[in-house]
């Protein structure tokens, strides 16, 4: 008990003495201790029919918020109203309507509730300090979004209109003050305590209009009249109308105004506002008297509006031909003019076909990815393209199909051997335009063929299978064979396989593939060595997975690289390893050998010609029985050669001698 | 503004006892000062099991007595020291009587030789050694490991220095930690005065 004794114990005296020390432990907790009014500073922000809203300082959550109470001199009866607001808000939980923090009794037993205070500015004043129809329009379709969350959860405002709708300088909206607000399934399970509410009830009963004149919508002013979604569907059209003219659409006297509303608005005189003409008819519609003739959700009207400001044809526009392409054009017209251009050269080229390939060259290393910008944005845009210009979507495909096959034919160079690093960027360009091909005509077989290339080259496997077989050659079967078996695999330029799911490919391939077929194979590791980062241990063993692969397992067979020296031997019970070799070609000329040794068993006879293309220093052929050369040439590039001293007086030894090569004899092998 | 008895006044738990007569309040009391009792009588020397027989004892007249309890006339604590020293006194009074065995009780002499201020600022003391020992405790269910480690190596007399060498910890770091730790004891200590002595 002791343990600590009299050091812990000073704590004590600490702790509970004078509060000057106290706010050194914890000057918060003192200030939180000692607060003994909760709400300081109240500033009056506003007062409606039933209550008032006062800007208050919080002392306890040391913010500005603002707490609404019921108007002096309102009874007992107004109560019920009051509170059912606050409730109603706080049923609404959505980042753009006002949120509500405590719903209390005050000292004299008074209910009040506080609510968010952020935005400093109301809808109203924005539109008078006269922003800009964007940022309006941008104002209004969040409000959409907040009115059409509430309506999904069954609420109604019924009294939308800008000054109820808070703005900051953030461009954050809060719509608020739900007085009036209402659930639309009155046989909600406790609309009994509701009822009164309803139109006809209390509020009216004492003199409070239902609504605003000037945005309330003609049934707001019948009483009788049931009131939903379009009710607020008809404010939100107010509202846009005066995002756009600066005024209500309704003025004047109270009677007048009512008076107007009931007749609605006629789209003449839409016209003769000052509205946007796209925004005309959303105006006319959303203004309609009849609430049939409205748009029937705020999903609607959002999509026309957004569809405006986006700079399309809108729905209730009913857009003919014309209007649609004058609209695609001032959207698009940097890329209309590089298609069209693209297309004038693309006839010119074919025109002059000795040309074309140059040109189709050119444009696609310089072009490549403006052309792929283009083409994203066309698509973007190809469903309304569709509807104007069917056919041309199969033609443009088709022209699509050849600009890529062009990429896929300078990727893997003339010989087939691909070239460079540029391959990938190439190949990427190409699945692109192959992939758009196939977006603007979903059957063009030839783009879903070239894909299915490129996504097996990539070890995108996942992509492969969505592609499928594009025919039934067996060839397509084989590669799906591989992909069914790695249908997680989904790598591309950025994301290769390692080593481990590389060798896997491989190993399964050698399985199932067609020995012969060697474009592909080559393409995969070219694809892995050059979109790889990886160390040059990692790329080796990305070969070493190749060269086996073009040898049979069952066949004894080693092969050993050195990278820092460029060393490379070879070494086999059988004589198949020749074929290997020379199968492997392009990828030897890949790896910059210094120094190529094989050493075979079986007798047969090595043509140093097939060696043909494969640039060495030295050749240690030491361990290969017997050696012709049936074209001297092929070897200019080999400074030294190591061959079995059997071979000393062969005929090749002098005609190689004779053109600059140094050799040397070994008794035997390696 | 006038909205302020939203929060319903906060009651100790002395408070909620005499106030509200709230059983559970009791309890909770009732433990807390049996517990200070075990404590003081421990370090008073009292054997194991006379102390179960005085706790008893004391308890009973504290809780006769706590009504009668005046904060106007002296702090909580002190209270409860003259209390609990007036009735151990008046138990070994007793017992002497009845026992006449005085061995028994010559260690304990030292509840009668002193002055009863003298007496009733040592039993004050172990009030508050108790209250900064349960603090304590309540501190270690929140925070764990290293900081407790250190605070409680600085309570043994070791500088920030030593005790950083010790747990191979920066010598900053020590200080951190035992800042954090003499924070919370201090706001346990805080709040466990006004549970148990204010209302």
């Amino acid at each position: 008990m002791d343990k600590w004794g009299d050091q812990l114990h000073s704590f004590f005296e600490e702790a509970v003495e004078e509060e000057t020390d106290w706010e050194l432990v914890s000057p918060s907790f003192l200030q939180l201790q000692n607060v003994d009014e909760k709400y300081t500073d109240p500033e009056l922000l506003g007062a409606g029919a039933l209550k008032e809203v006062y800007k208050c300082y919080d002392q306890k959550t040391r913010r500005y918020i603002a707490l609404a109470k019921l108007r002096e001199g309102l009874d007992k009866d107004f109560y019920e109203a009051f509170i059912y607001e606050a409730w109603l808000t706080t049923s609404l939980s959505h980042p753009n309507i006002i949120k509500v923090f405590e719903v209390e009794l005050d000292d004299h037993g008074r209910p009040y509730f506080t609510m968010d205070l952020k935005a400093n500015r109301t809808l109203e004043q924005v539109i008078r300090e006269g922003a800009s129809e964007e940022d309006l329009l941008a104002t209004f379709l969040t409000v959409c979004d907040a009115v059409l969350y509430a309506h999904d959860r069954g609420v109604i405002h019924l009294d939308l209109k800008p000054c109820n709708i808070q703005c900051d300088q953030f461009g954050e909206v809060l719509v608020c003050d739900w007085g009036l607000g209402k659930y639309m399934d009155l046989d909600h399970h406790d609309s009994a305590q509701r009822s009164h509410l309803e139109v006809g009830g209390m509020l009216t009963m004492y003199g409070v209009v239902q609504g605003t004149p000037g945005y309330m919508a003609p049934e707001q002013i019948h009483s009788e009249r049931p009131k939903d979604e379009r009710t607020d569907i008809f404010s939100l059209g107010a509202i846009l109308y005066t995002i756009v003219c600066g005024r209500a659409p309704f003025t004047g006297e109270e009677s007048e105004c009512l008076e107007m509303t009931l007749k609605g608005v006629s789209r003449a005189e839409l016209l003769s506002a000052s509205i946007p003409k796209g925004l005309v008819d959303i105006c006319a519609k959303a203004l309609s008297a009849n609430p049939e003739e409205r748009y029937q959700s705020v999903r609607e009207l959002k999509q026309d509006v957004k569809r405006y400001s986006d700079g399309y044809a809108t729905r209730a526009e009913r857009p003919d031909y014309l209007r649609f392409c004058y609209l695609f054009l001032k959207r698009h017209h940097r890329s209309v003019i590089a298609l069209v251009t693209f297309l004038v050269l693309l006839m010119a080229g074919i025109g002059i076909q000795q040309h074309r390939v140059q040109a189709i060259r050119a444009y696609s290393e310089q072009q490549a990815s403006t052309l792929n910008d283009e083409v994203e944005e066309v698509t973007h845009e190809y469903e309304v393209f569709a509807s104007v210009m069917a056919d041309s979507q199969q033609s443009l495909s088709i022209k699509l199909v050849r600009i890529a096959h062009d990429l896929v034919q300078e990727a893997l160079g003339r010989t087939g051997t691909p070239t460079g690093p540029n391959m990938v960027k190439l190949l990427g360009d190409a699945e692109l335009l192959f992939e758009k091909a196939l977006i603007l005509a979903p059957d063009n077989r030839a783009a879903a063929a070239e894909l299915f290339w490129i996504n097996a080259v990539q070890m995108d496997f996942k992509r492969v299978l969505e592609i499928g077989a594009v025919t039934d050659t067996a060839w397509y079967e084989r590669i799906m064979h591989v992909a069914q078996d790695y249908p997680e695999f989904q790598f591309d330029a950025d994301d290769r396989p390692s080593i481990d799911q590389f060798e896997r490919v491989f190993l399964r391939l050698e399985e199932v593939w067609s020995k012969d077929d060697r474009t592909i194979i080559e393409a995969m590791l070219f694809y892995q060595l050059y979109s790889s980062e990886s160390d040059s241990i990692t790329q080796n063993q990305c070969i070493i997975a190749v060269l086996n692969y073009f040898n049979s397992p069952e066949e004894s067979y080693s092969a050993s690289y050195q990278p820092d020296s460029g060393d490379l031997s070879f070494s086999s019970t059988q004589g198949l390893v020749h074929t290997s070799v020379i199968q492997a070609g392009s990828l030897l000329s890949y790896l910059n050998l210094k120094t190529l040794s094989l050493e075979f068993e079986h007798a047969i006879e090595f043509d140093l010609a097939d060696l043909r293309g494969i640039q060495v220093d030295e050749l240690n052929l030491g361990g290969v029985p017997r050696v012709v050369c049936t074209d001297p040439q092929t070897c200019d590039s080999l400074s030294r050669l190591i061959l079995h001293d059997r071979e000393k007086r062969e005929k090749y030894v002098d005609e190689l001698k004779a053109l600059g090569c140094d050799f040397s004899f070994v008794s035997s092998s390696l | 503004m006038d909205m302020n008895n939203s929060q319903e006044t906060r009651h100790s738990l002395l408070g909620r006892a005499l106030n509200l007569d709230d059983h559970t309040a009791w309890q909770e009391l009732h433990d807390h000062y049996a517990g200070f009792i075990h404590f003081t009588l421990q370090r008073l020397r009292v054997s194991p099991s006379d102390a179960n027989d005085l706790v008893q004892e004391v308890m009973i007249t504290l809780m006769k007595k706590l009504k009668n309890y005046d904060s106007n006339k002296g702090r909580f604590r002190s209270w409860l020291a003259m209390v609990t020293r007036s009735t151990l006194q008046m138990h070994y009074r007793k017992m002497q009587s009845i026992e006449k065995k005085h061995d028994r009780f010559k260690d304990h002499l030292v509840l009668f030789e002193e002055q009863d201020e003298v007496l009733d600022q040592i039993i004050e003391k172990q009030w508050e050694a108790y209250i900064s020992d349960q603090a304590l405790a309540r501190v270690e269910k929140t925070i764990r490991g290293r900081a407790i480690e250190v605070f409680k190596l600085s309570l043994t007399g070791l500088k920030a220095k030593e005790i950083a060498d010790q747990l191979g910890l920066q010598e900053s770091s020590v200080y951190n930690f035992r800042k954090r730790v003499q924070r919370s004891l201090m706001l346990e200590i805080r709040s466990l005065v006004d549970e148990l002595e204010s209302y």
